[in-house]
């Protein structure tokens, strides 16, 4: 009796039938490219850029320079960074000058430069004013430890400022760039809404303007039709959408949603057969090391184990030849890398040595055999050296625990046994900065810094790093912060990075470009340096097909 | 009866507390947040100041008297992430879009496990009833962050129908409330399976046909209202679980949630957000039951006097 009521729906004759219609639609839907939806339209008034993410807020003294991505737009600089040469440029500032000792910079500042939103125009007093954020007791932008080695800034006339140092400082023209991170605000704006005016509106001088941020979500921008050096934004709008899954990037730059994204390596192939279109930017950004943890040679540091293998020139160079460097590239990174041959430096760094290059193949050309050799001279035979390799993974960056899973393969060729633990960023940093990583090596992307800063992060024994460090270092180190003249200067940082590059301090992999993925449609030229603080930016200069 | 209610509030009080103490001590094992939110530039002395700046510095007792002190009043402090953005501001933005995905994905797992468990119940030994255990299955296995991605590649990036991922209007809602409440297809439709078996074999349901009614009146008037008690008061755990469990949707689609914002919060150890969002979900599920056992225990007068 049931049945019979149900006669009508059942079709019980039907119903194997189900999942063939089912796979048949799957097959359909999937066999077919994916329409590009709104990248079609004639003129795209909003410029979406699905974004991985990042610390977003409108207090640029709190944010690390990777994040200030967030700001390029509307938020300007003293100095540019060149998108072709990567050279310093006039921005805000027409001209700057040191002094003979590098302790006092002077910096021209432009005249008939606008905030946005009437806030008046760009003055000496908005630099004092921008310069005092870093001072505060919150801030953890990047480069506040060099901003708080001002002494002073002082206002010589409306146009004209000069920053008083404590110490000589030859990295002030990358600070005050692009690349850095000291964003010129309004101070008229500050006067009348203080801090709630800059979380609810912030006025910069950009050739686009805030319009509003949802935090965690997105920030939209407009573009500004008079910008003081005549940059006019093809979009009319910009918009940053935050998206933290690498698929859902990928859905949105398909879907036509999104019109750029960034994207991890392993999906730009997919969206490449899509039609979609990679621009990378003119300079290397990131590199990829593997450092080794216990290397604190400095006398009498009670952190130093002498039972650490790679405290032996032999181990750490045998670690090195191990790895196949072009297989490694080419399998995990789709050969998009160049070789690193001293970690952080790059040809258009302070003390870079050519002779590295020619030089690299014979003292760390991947070579089983001579790993092996050297093992066992420094008293490790097959299966005695075992030790742990750290992997994590930080967004947009998922290759980490590839690379750690390729070098135990390497490592188990040659003898060596390992133990793959895949932890939290933030745990194996504790560990490198407590100075209780002695067990283990970890491969890490970091982004680019002029040489002296990333020998004071990586090297100084005072940082909080604690990579590679000893006497000869610190000395140098300290040596360098003092000197003045480029030959000179040359001299020192070249000193250190050849003994790195001798000593066999770490293994340097790889320098990797940025990258992000464009809709054609929308997108056809933009050139951006990478070098300057967010990786991505320049967007006055996307251009979209004509 | 108002001792036992006294007694039972006590008791949620003293429950949310040990809540506190346990989101407060599990943020702080995993790791110390400067080592996220500072530069690698940061040298000791930077995270000398910033951990003065924030109370870090401060044995760990004392920084839990004052984040209790500050919660009791509603206070969890500032979002060490989003600058300028309270913490509990932060939830109380991120809530209604919770709520909202929750409510419509119960609304859409009720939608599709109610005809489908009675159609198993009605047919059962058919192919409709292996089709409708099929679908238990799946739904029982399938992860939400794998469903909720094929979903979004047929119907967002294959088909154009439906928007991949954000806010907007209903069709924002579609395909995250069906990741979400999949899970809870499988769960109710197999609740009200077996409820409609015990019902349709009962006594009543003979009669009802011996009256001469139809059979569409006899299953779905008066055989569902009898078999949905069952899947009724499973509602209540189904609205926490869709609530809380929203967290890997959320991030899949970019919904502004607070399972989101968690996410995040956690990533950016920003104790701060993380306290507020545990205590929020675990006070909302401690007064539902506070609520459900007074109700009962006013339902039931044996329950009183326990």
């Amino acid at each position: 009796m049931r049945r019979d009521a149900w006669s009508r729906f059942s079709s019980a004759r039907l119903a194997p039938l189900a999942p063939a219609l089912l796979l048949m639609t799957l097959t359909f839907t999937l066999g077919t490219t994916p329409t590009t939806g709104s990248a079609q339209d004639a003129k795209i008034q909003k410029l979406v850029f699905a974004s991985a993410g990042f610390e977003d807020s409108n207090r640029f003294w709190m944010v690390a320079r990777p994040d200030h991505l967030q700001y390029d737009p509307f938020l300007e600089t003293l100095l540019d960074v060149d998108p072709k040469t990567g050279e310093y440029t006039p921005r805000l500032a027409e001209k700057w000058q040191a002094s003979s000792d590098f302790k006092e910079w002077t910096f021209t500042l432009r005249k008939g430069v606008q905030f946005h939103y009437g806030y008046g125009p760009f003055t000496a007093k908005d630099v004092v004013h921008s310069h005092a954020f870093m001072m505060r007791p919150e801030t953890t932008a990047t480069l506040a430890p060099f901003w708080r080695t001002v002494e002073e800034v002082k206002v010589v006339n409306d146009y004209q400022i000069v920053f008083r140092m404590k110490r000589p400082s030859t990295t002030m023209p990358y600070a005050a760039s692009r690349a850095g991170d000291l964003r010129i605000v309004s101070k008229a704006q500050w006067d009348k809404e203080g801090l709630e005016g800059m979380d609810k509106r912030p006025a910069g001088t950009g050739s686009y303007r805030y319009l509003s941020r949802q935090p965690g979500l997105s920030i939209t921008f407009e573009r500004v039709d008079n910008h003081w050096r005549g940059e006019r934004p093809a979009f009319k709008e910009l918009e940053f959408r935050l998206a933290r899954e690498e698929s859902t990037r990928l859905a949105m730059l398909l879907s036509g949603e999104a019109h750029v994204a960034d994207l991890p390596r392993e999906l730009q192939k997919d969206a490449l057969t899509k039609g979609m279109k990679i621009f990378s930017s003119s300079f290397p950004v990131d590199w990829m090391t593997v450092y080794l943890g216990g290397q604190y040679y400095l006398s009498g540091d009670p952190a130093f184990k002498p039972d650490v293998p790679w405290t032996k020139k032999k181990v750490r160079q045998a670690l090195n030849v191990a790895v196949n460097r072009k297989e490694l590239l080419n399998t995990v990174f789709a050969g998009k890398g160049t070789m690193t041959y001293v970690t952080g430096w790059t040809a258009q760094s302070e003390g870079y040595n050519p002779e590295w290059q020619s030089r690299f193949d014979q003292l760390y050309g991947y070579d089983p055999a001579k790993a092996k050799a050297l093992l066992k001279e420094a008293g490790y035979g097959p299966g005695q050296l075992k030790f742990k390799i750290l992997a994590f993974t930080e967004p947009g960056e998922s290759e980490g625990p590839q690379v750690a899973e390729a070098l135990g393969i390497y490592y188990k060729d040659v003898g060596v046994e390992t133990e793959i633990e895949v932890l939290d960023w933030a745990k194996v940093r504790d560990m490198f900065r407590k100075k209780t990583i002695q067990c283990c090596i970890w491969p890490n992307i970091i982004s680019w810094r002029p040489a002296e800063e990333w020998i004071r992060t990586s090297y100084y024994s005072k940082s909080a790093t604690h990579h590679y460090e000893n006497e000869f270092i610190d000395k140098t180190y300290n040596a360098l912060t003092q000197a003045v003249k480029p030959e000179e200067r040359q001299r020192l940082a070249r000193s250190i990075a050849d003994h790195l590059f001798e000593e066999f301090a770490d293994i340097p992999l790889f320098w990797f470009a940025n990258e992000v993925v464009a809709n054609p449609r929308a997108v056809s030229e933009w050139v951006y340096p990478g070098l300057a603080a967010g990786r991505s930016t320049h967007f006055d200069r996307i251009r979209p097909p004509k | 009866m108002q001792r036992y209610i006294a007694r039972r509030f006590l008791q949620s009080l003293l429950a949310l507390w040990v809540m506190s103490l346990v989101v407060f001590s599990l943020a702080r094992v995993t790791g110390n947040p400067l080592d996220v939110m500072l530069p690698l530039e940061a040298g000791p002395e930077e995270y000398e100041r910033i951990s003065r700046h924030w109370g870090l510095d401060k044995p760990l007792a004392t920084q839990y008297v004052v984040f209790l002190t500050k919660a009791l009043q509603g206070d969890f402090g500032n979002s060490w992430k989003w600058h300028g953005y309270s913490a509990m501001g932060l939830v109380a933005q991120r809530l209604p879009a919770t709520l909202q995905l929750a409510g419509f994905a119960l609304l859409i797992s009720v939608a599709i496990a109610l005809p489908i468990g009675v159609l198993a119940a009605v047919m059962k030994g058919t192919v409709w009833d292996s089709a409708a255990k099929i679908v238990a299955l799946l739904g029982q296995s399938l992860p939400g962050f794998w469903l909720g991605i094929v979903l979004m590649w047929i119907f967002a990036v294959h088909l154009g129908w439906l928007p991949t991922s954000g806010r907007g209007g209903i069709q924002y809602m579609i395909l995250p409330a069906i990741t979400l409440g999949w899970f809870q297809v499988a769960a109710v439709m197999r609740l009200v399976r077996s409820s409609m078996l015990d019902v349709l074999d009962s006594e009543f349901v003979k009669l009802t046909r011996i009256k001469g009614l139809s059979e569409w009146k006899v299953v779905w008037k008066h055989c569902l209202r009898n078999a949905a008690i069952a899947p009724l008061t499973f509602f209540a755990i189904i609205a926490g679980v869709l609530m809380t469990g929203s967290v890997v949707t959320e991030s899949v689609f970019s919904w502004p949630g607070t399972g989101l914002l968690v996410v995040d919060a956690v990533r950016a150890r920003d104790f701060q957000v993380v306290q507020a969002v545990v205590i929020v979900f675990a006070g909302i599920f401690i007064f539902t039951n506070l609520l459900v056992d007074i109700l009962y225990a006013y339902l039931d007068p044996r329950i009183r006097y326990r």
